[in-house]
């Protein structure tokens, strides 16, 4: 038997305050009338969960990751039958359910002993039971002579050393987790994480929604991924960190889409302060790329003149395989140049998706020098370790004179981007590095403790 | 828990302007009904839990019993509370009642002919009047505003909204009990003996509470969703006592006692005074003395019929108002 048994449950929420008013009190009329609630959304309204199945069972902990907003709040107060399900049901196959967060429900006005007293009532406890665990969460909370004060005036530490002391002494079937395994001191936080291994391995249960790497990790027997108010993947907590990092990816470049940001281009000189240039200009016409020409004006960038085009960019990895973090990487260009230009930089800059340089290469300064031919070219190059964290990534792609690095040629980013995926795998170090937002995965050989 | 084929609306689709639904008749994942689950503890379901009347019942019934710790220890620190961030303390309690007897004694010694004696001095009368009052507004207050003051709990737990309902009815029945007392006071300085009916005074002043309550509850939602509930109540209680007969006694054939006669709390005001202090006193116009139990029992019935509906209500808008909060 499951101890928490979610079907098709969706819920709808209100943004603007006015109309989630007018709504509630019609919602309370229509219920009050033996209706059931419409299942459309009213202007102004969105999905907060969206056909959610999930199932918990005795002894086991279930991770809900995604990001602000994704619905992992509402998931838990609709479990908690704090908030109404919109359709749907939620099945709690148990009298012993206790929600847990920061501020743990606590009263400000009411010293911590009267908010153990009222938290243990509102929890079908017993005065002779609440008097006999009583000095046990004073001891356990380490509150000393506070615990007679208004909790209004404790600090957030001790705030959070009350609740979790209130939790431990509970002893519910299931806890329901809305981002609130952290807090207190370190000393504390330590007592706690014992005090919930030791609860999971009695059969405990655990609907945790946290954005905590770790705690899911260490806890979690089971995640999902929640991604605007629906479950977008389930699986064991390593390969649904991997992929809600691959979504955080796929979302920041999408926002930063949107925000239009300026394209990033190599600096270079002039044409008119070029003589080899102005060379090349005059028997080619010196055309300017329209193009990357014309945002680059926009931008206040460099001209690029059109003397070498991109064919096809193919950046793999060793056999046209997946590219993996810190494995090698396989880059083959090929180009079609109008001239034969004798002396010629390949330069690849790589950076994130939100055009952020993380690493600037250049190769022809030698050996081997480059050089373009007229008509078709072909280079290729290999990076044997390449420190990139799982994602979508971005190159940008030029061709320049070797001297003044004049521009011939150029790829990349925002008119003709070229991307790139590392894949994902699933490594813990690796999970925490994404979890960090952190860019690049430096490998390393770790040693034994020196005793 | 056996599962079965029962049908939960699932599926929405975009369509047009408007989002409309499309109902699922065999849904991808299949759910006991909330009728068929006997094995569940709690079922939360997007349907009107009205329409499952015995689930709905039985799990009210349960909280209620479940809740009575919860309640007395909720009632007990509000107490604590409130002398708690008080320099005055339990003077509060006395201070209106203490503050009217001061007034209607000097306007008495400048020989006011709206407070001659009549069956009792003015000031018992109007202090009588004024702990009736107070027993009103108070218990409807605290009802009206319960869903504010709980907010904290009700927004983090599944608390029974029924605790915080009876931890209130406590409150204001411990509040009448102190005025009770002081009104024993007033008896014995204005030498008022009080008539053997004087029990069922007291339970004239409980059903005076009990409508109070009623009202209370029946506002409490409306009030937490929106605000001009509270600039109403701002001018209700004047209103209110201004239109019962609470400091001097109705005139016969006065302007104030035709407004009385159209007002039903006049009605119940008046009755709990006759069998307090009984005989000689000047019931409402055209209110035998005799009817005057009937009138406190007719507005015992009223109670025992809205009050449950005003439970049912709460209940009901429980956890709207608090996804009213979360926005």
């Amino acid at each position: 038997m499951k101890l928490l048994e979610i079907y098709n449950l969706s819920k709808r929420y209100c943004r603007e305050p006015k109309l989630a008013y007018k709504y509630a009190a019609r919602d309370i009329l229509r219920e009050t009338a033996c209706k059931d609630q419409n299942d459309f959304l009213r202007p102004g309204e969105f999905w907060a969960l969206r056909d959610i199945h999930l199932q918990v069972a005795p002894g086991e902990v279930v991770g809900v990751i995604g990001h602000n907003g994704a619905g992992k709040s509402t998931l838990i107060n609709v479990a908690a039958g704090i908030l109404r399900p919109t359709i749907g049901a939620v099945f709690v196959n148990t009298p012993r359910v206790v929600v847990m967060d920061y501020q743990g429900g606590l009263s400000p006005v009411q010293t911590g002993r009267e908010n153990i007293i009222n938290q243990f009532s509102l929890h079908g406890m017993d005065g002779r039971r609440i008097a006999e665990e009583m000095e046990s969460v004073i001891a356990y909370s380490d509150l000393g002579s506070f615990i007679d004060a208004p909790v209004g005036t404790y600090s957030l530490g001790m705030k959070v050393r009350l609740a979790f002391s209130i939790y431990s002494h509970l002893r519910p079937d299931l806890f329901l987790v809305d981002e609130a395994l952290n807090g207190g001191d370190l000393k504390f936080r330590m007592k706690f994480q014992r005090f919930l291994n030791d609860y999971i391995s009695k059969g405990g249960a655990i609907l945790l929604a946290s954005h905590d790497l770790f705690t899911i990790q260490s806890l979690c027997h089971r995640c999902i991924l929640m991604d605007y108010g629906q479950i977008k993947a389930e699986g064991t907590p390593e390969e649904i960190i991997s992929r809600y990092a691959e979504l955080a990816g796929e979302r920041e470049s999408a926002e930063w889409k949107e925000m239009n940001a300026p394209v990033l281009s190599p600096t270079a000189p002039t044409v008119e302060d070029d003589p080899v240039a102005e060379g090349i200009s005059e028997e080619t016409g010196g055309e300017i790329d329209e193009a990357s020409g014309s945002k680059q004006a926009e931008t206040g960038a460099e001209a690029v003149l059109n003397l070498v085009t991109f064919d096809s960019v193919e950046i793999t990895g060793p056999d046209g395989g997946d590219l993996t973090p810190s494995g090698p990487v396989d880059i083959r260009v090929v180009v079609t140049s109008r001239e034969d230009v004798p002396s010629v930089l390949w330069g690849i800059e790589i950076g994130t998706g939100g055009l952020f340089p993380i690493a600037s290469l250049a190769g022809g300064y030698g050996p081997p020098e480059y050089s373009l031919r007229k008509g078709r070219n072909e280079f290729r190059c290999r990076i044997e370790r390449l420190p990139l964290l799982p994602g979508k990534h971005q190159a940008a792609m030029a061709f320049t004179t070797r001297e003044s690095a004049i521009i011939l040629g150029f790829k990349g980013y925002q008119d003709a981007p070229i991307t790139f995926e590392i894949k994902p795998v699933t490594d813990r170090a690796i999970n925490m590095a994404l979890f960090r937002k952190n860019l690049v995965h430096i490998p390393v050989e770790w040693k034994a403790r020196i005793d | 828990m056996t599962s079965s084929a029962v049908v939960f609306r699932g599926h929405v689709s975009v369509s047009g302007p408007r989002i409309k639904e499309t109902r699922l008749h065999t849904p991808p994942h299949t759910a006991p009904s909330a009728d068929s689950a006997g094995g569940a503890h709690r079922i939360y379901h997007g349907g009107s839990a009205l329409r499952y009347p015995r689930s709905f019942l039985r799990q009210a019934i349960s909280d209620l019993l479940g809740s009575w710790q919860a309640a007395l220890r909720l009632f007990g620190q509000s107490i604590a509370q409130k002398y708690r961030y008080s320099a005055l303390g339990i003077f509060w309690a006395f201070a209106p009642a203490a503050l009217t007897a001061v007034l209607l004694t000097v306007g008495k010694r400048a020989d006011l002919t709206i407070l001659r004696d009549g069956i009792v001095a003015p000031q018992v009368y109007a202090i009588f009047g004024l702990i009736l009052g107070q027993t009103f507004l108070e218990a409807m207050a605290t009802q009206r505003t319960l869903f504010l003051t709980h907010r904290y709990l009700l927004s983090r737990h599944q608390a029974p909204v029924e605790g915080l309902i009876i931890a209130g009815i406590l409150e204001n029945l411990f509040g009448l009990a102190m005025k009770v007392g002081l009104l024993a006071l007033v008896f014995l300085q204005w030498k008022t003996i009080p008539s053997v009916t004087v029990p069922l005074g007291i339970f004239g002043m409980t059903v005076i509470l009990l409508l109070g309550t009623t009202l209370g509850l029946l506002l409490a939602p409306w009030s937490a969703l929106k605000r001009d509930l509270d600039n109403v109540m701002g001018v209700f209680p004047w209103a209110f006592m201004g239109l019962t007969p609470i400091f001097v006694p109705p005139q016969p054939d006065s302007p104030m006692a035709e407004i009385y006669r159209w007002n039903p709390f006049a009605y119940v005001f008046d009755a709990t005074r006759f069998l307090t202090y009984g005989y000689g006193h000047q019931p409402m116009p055209g209110v035998s003395g005799s009817g005057m139990m009937t009138i406190l029992l007719g507005a015992l019935a009223v109670c025992i019929v809205l009050l449950p509906a005003a439970w049912i209500l709460c209940r009901v808008a429980r956890p709207y108002i608090v996804e009213s909060y979360l926005v």
